[in-house]
C-alpha cells in the first residue's frame, strides 16, 4: 500500500468484526477510527474526513447503504469499501445503488481488504 | 333443506307473488313474501331463510343489487336463489343476476319446489367445498409462514457465522503474515491448517444458503406453492435499465483508469423482472471491471438478436443480446462453463475478492427469463453474452382483464373462470389508471367492448407487443 499513512474510517456494530483489519492497518503505519453506526460514521467523516471507509451494512440506527448515501453526499471523493456478510445478489447491487466504490463478503482475508483500499486510492 | 324450510319470495310490489306463494305452501313449504330491496339482506339472512325466489316479472335489473348482496355476503351466499321469470323477459337480462336456477313463471309449485330442493342440495355441495377450500388455504398459509420464517432465522444464522468466520480468518491471516511477530515452522503449518478449515466451513455455509434460497425464495405460485419463476415481470425499456446501472460503475471504472464503451440500440424492450436484471448488468460489469487492467476497456452492447430464418417454436422468439467484454485475461476454453457454476472461481483468481457467486447469480435469473448465458469465444479478454427472450411472460397464472364498469358483469365472469377451475378474472373498472396498472401485471388481456363504458385511452393496449387484435380501438 500507499507509504504515506492513511486514515481509515472502520464501521461496524460488531468491534470484534473488525479488529483484525484494524491490527493489520496499524501495523502498517495506518490510523483507523472507528465508528459503531452509521450516524456516528457520518459524524466522524464531517469532523475528520477519512482517506478511506471500510463499512459493515447491517448496524442498528442507519444502516451500511444508508450511511453510504449519506456520505457520498457530504464527501463524493472518499471511497467506500462494503464488508459485509451479506450473501445475496440484491446486497451487491444495493451497495453501488448506494454510491459504494467496492463490495466484498466477510469471511474475507485482510490482506485482501488491504489491497483493495490500494486499489481504491490508485496505489496498487 | 328439511321440511320446516322456509322460502321466501321477493317480488316487485306487495302481493304480487302470492299466487306463486299458494302453489309452493301446497307442496309443504313455508313462505313469505316480501317486496324487491337491497336493504332486506339482513332480514333475510336472520330469518334463517333456505332459499330465495326472486319473482322477476318485468324489470330484472331491479333485482340485481340484492342479487349481488346475497351473493357477497357469507352467511346468505350459498342460499339457493331461482329466479323466476315472467313471459317477455330476456334470459340474457336475468343472467346479470347469476341465480342458482331459472323458472317460468308458468311453473307448477311442485316444480319450483323442486328446483329449489335440487339447487339447495347443489349449494351444500358448493358450501362444504368452500369450506373445504379454505381449509387447506389456512394450512398452506401456515406451513408458508412456518417456511418464511425458517427461512429468515437461516439466513441470519448464516450471516452471523460469516462474521465469526470473518473473525477466525482475520486473526490467522494476521497471525499467518507475521502482523503480530515471526512464527516457527510448525506455527505456521497450524495457522494454515486453521484458514484451511474456515475455508471450508465458509464453503458449506455457501451450500447452506444455497439450499435456504432455493428452498425459500422462490415467488408463492398461485395456491400457495412455490416455483422458480420471478416475482413479476412488467415492461422494460432495456436500454435505459443497461445504461443506469453501467452508470453505478463510473466511478470505479475511473478510479481503476478502465474505460466503459457502452453501445446500445434504443428502444428495445423486454418483459422482465426489472431488479433482477439490473443484477445481471451489475454482475457482468463488476466482474469485467475486476479483471479488466488499468488503462484496460470494457464495453457493455445491447442490441436485438440477429434474425434466424432456420430457427422454429420457442427457438424463434425474438430476442435481445446483452454483450460485456473486456481486455482483461479472459477465461480458458476449459473453464467456460464452469464459471457459472455457484462458489467456482478460477484457479489463478483465488487471491482476488469474490465469492464465485456473481456468474452463478447471472445465469440463474436469465434461465428464470427462460434465456441464456454463455461465455463466447474472443481474441481479446472476455466475452459474456446474455440473450433474453423480449415476450416470455407465463403463461401459467393467466389473468383476465376485464374493462366494464358493469359490476354485474364482472361478478358473471367472475363465477365463469372459478367454474372452470380456471383462474379468477381481475375485477377492474374502465378507468384509464386501472386498465394502465393492470396491464403492467397481466399475463393476457381481454378486453370485453361494451357501449356503456366510458371511452378511456386505449393506447397503451394497442401499443402493446402482441396485444390482440379485437382490443385495439376498444372502447
Amino acid at each position: 500500500m500507499s507509504t504515506r499513512p492513511l486514515h481509515v474510517l472502520l464501521v461496524d456494530d460488531n468491534p470484534k468484526a473488525l479488529e483484525p483489519l484494524e491490527i493489520r492497518l496499524k501495523a502498517l503505519g495506518h490510523r483507523t477510527t472507528l465508528a459503531h453506526n452509521g450516524e456516528i460514521a457520518i459524524a466522524m467523516v464531517e469532523r475528520d474526513p477519512p482517506d478511506v471507509i471500510v463499512m459493515d451494512v447491517t448496524m442498528p440506527e442507519l444502516n451500511g447503504y444508508q450511511a453510504c448515501r449519506a456520505i457520498k453526499r457530504i464527501a463524493p471523493k472518499i471511497p467506500v469499501l462494503i464488508l459485509t456478510g451479506k450473501t445475496e445478489a440484491a446486497d451487491r447491487f444495493w451497495a453501488f445503488q448506494s454510491g459504494a466504490d467496492e463490495f466484498l463478503n466477510k469471511p474475507v482475508d485482510p490482506a485482501v481488504v488491504v489491497k483493495t483500499i490500494a486499489a481504491l486510492l490508485g496505489k496498487p | 333443506m328439511t321440511d320446516d324450510e322456509l322460502l321466501v319470495i321477493v317480488g316487485v310490489s306487495e302481493g304480487s307473488s302470492e299466487g306463486c306463494a299458494e302453489g309452493l305452501r301446497e307442496g309443504g313449504a313455508r313462505v313469505e313474501t316480501c317486496v324487491v330491496n337491497a336493504n332486506d339482506l339482513a332480514t333475510l339472512s336472520a330469518a334463517g331463510v333456505d332459499a330465495v325466489i326472486l319473482d322477476v316479472d318485468a324489470d330484472p335489473e331491479r333485482f340485481v343489487a340484492l342479487a349481488a348482496a346475497l351473493r357477497q355476503d357469507e352467511r346468505t351466499a350459498t342460499l339457493p336463489v331461482i329466479a323466476r321469470v315472467a313471459p317477455g323477459v330476456a334470459v340474457e337480462r336475468v343472467v346479470l343476476l347469476a341465480p342458482s336456477a331459472i323458472a317460468t313463471s308458468s311453473s307448477s309449485g311442485a316444480h319450483l319446489l323442486a328446483a329449489v330442493r335440487a339447487t339447495g342440495a347443489r349449494g351444500d355441495d358448493r358450501a362444504a367445498a368452500a369450506e373445504r377450500e379454505r381449509d387447506l388455504e389456512d394450512r398452506l398459509r401456515t406451513a408458508s409462514g412456518r417456511l418464511d420464517a425458517v427461512g429468515t432465522e437461516a439466513r441470519a444464522m448464516a450471516h452471523d457465522a460469516r462474521v465469526l468466520c470473518g473473525i477466525v480468518v482475520g486473526y490467522a491471516a494476521n497471525l499467518r503474515d507475521e502482523i503480530v511477530g515471526p512464527l516457527e515452522d510448525e506455527q505456521r503449518v497450524h495457522v494454515a491448517q486453521i484458514l484451511q478449515a474456515t475455508d471450508d466451513l465458509v464453503s458449506l455455509l455457501e451450500r447452506f444458503s444455497g439450499a435456504v434460497r432455493a428452498t425459500t425464495d422462490a415467488p408463492p405460485s398461485r395456491g400457495g406453492g412455490r416455483s422458480g419463476k420471478p416475482a413479476r415481470r412488467v415492461l422494460c425499456n432495456l436500454g435505459e435499465l443497461v445504461r443506469g446501472t453501467v452508470g453505478l460503475f463510473d466511478n470505479v471504472a475511473a478510479q481503476k483508469n478502465v474505460a466503459v464503451v457502452l453501445e446500445i440500440d434504443d428502444g428495445l424492450t423486454a418483459w422482465c423482472d426489472p431488479l433482477k436484471c439490473k443484477q445481471v448488468v451489475t454482475n457482468l460489469v463488476v466482474n469485467a471491471l475486476k479483471f479488466t487492467p488499468a488503462g484496460g476497456r470494457v464495453t457493455v452492447t445491447l442490441r436485438p438478436q440477429a434474425a434466424r430464418p432456420d430457427a422454429s417454436g420457442k427457438d424463434a422468439r425474438q430476442r435481445v443480446e446483452l454483450r460485456v467484454r473486456d481486455t482483461g485475461p479472459g477465461i480458458p476454453a476449459e473453464d467456460r462453463d464452469s464459471v457459472f457454476q455457484r462458489g467456482v472461481r478460477l484457479e489463478r483468481d483465488r487471491g482476488l475478492p469474490g465469492s464465485g457467486l456473481g456468474l452463478a447469480v447471472v445465469r440463474d435469473i436469465v434461465a428464470e427469463h427462460k434465456g441464456t448465458a454463455e461465455v463466447e469465444e474472443t481474441a481479446e479478454g472476455a466475452s459474456l453474452l446474455v440473450l433474453l427472450p423480449t415476450d416470455m411472460r407465463s403463461r401459467e397464472g393467466r389473468s383476465l382483464l376485464l374493462v366494464d364498469d358493469a359490476a354485474a358483469a364482472q361478478r358473471i365472469v367472475d363465477a365463469i373462470h372459478k367454474g372452470d377451475g380456471g383462474p379468477a378474472g381481475w375485477r377492474f373498472d374502465a378507468r384509464r389508471d386501472s386498465v394502465v396498472d393492470a396491464l403492467a401485471r397481466c399475463a393476457a388481456v381481454v378486453v370485453v367492448p361494451q357501449g356503456s363504458v366510458p371511452v378511456i385511452d386505449v393506447g397503451p393496449i394497442s401499443e402493446r407487443p402482441g396485444a390482440p387484435p379485437s382490443s385495439r380501438g376498444a372502447r
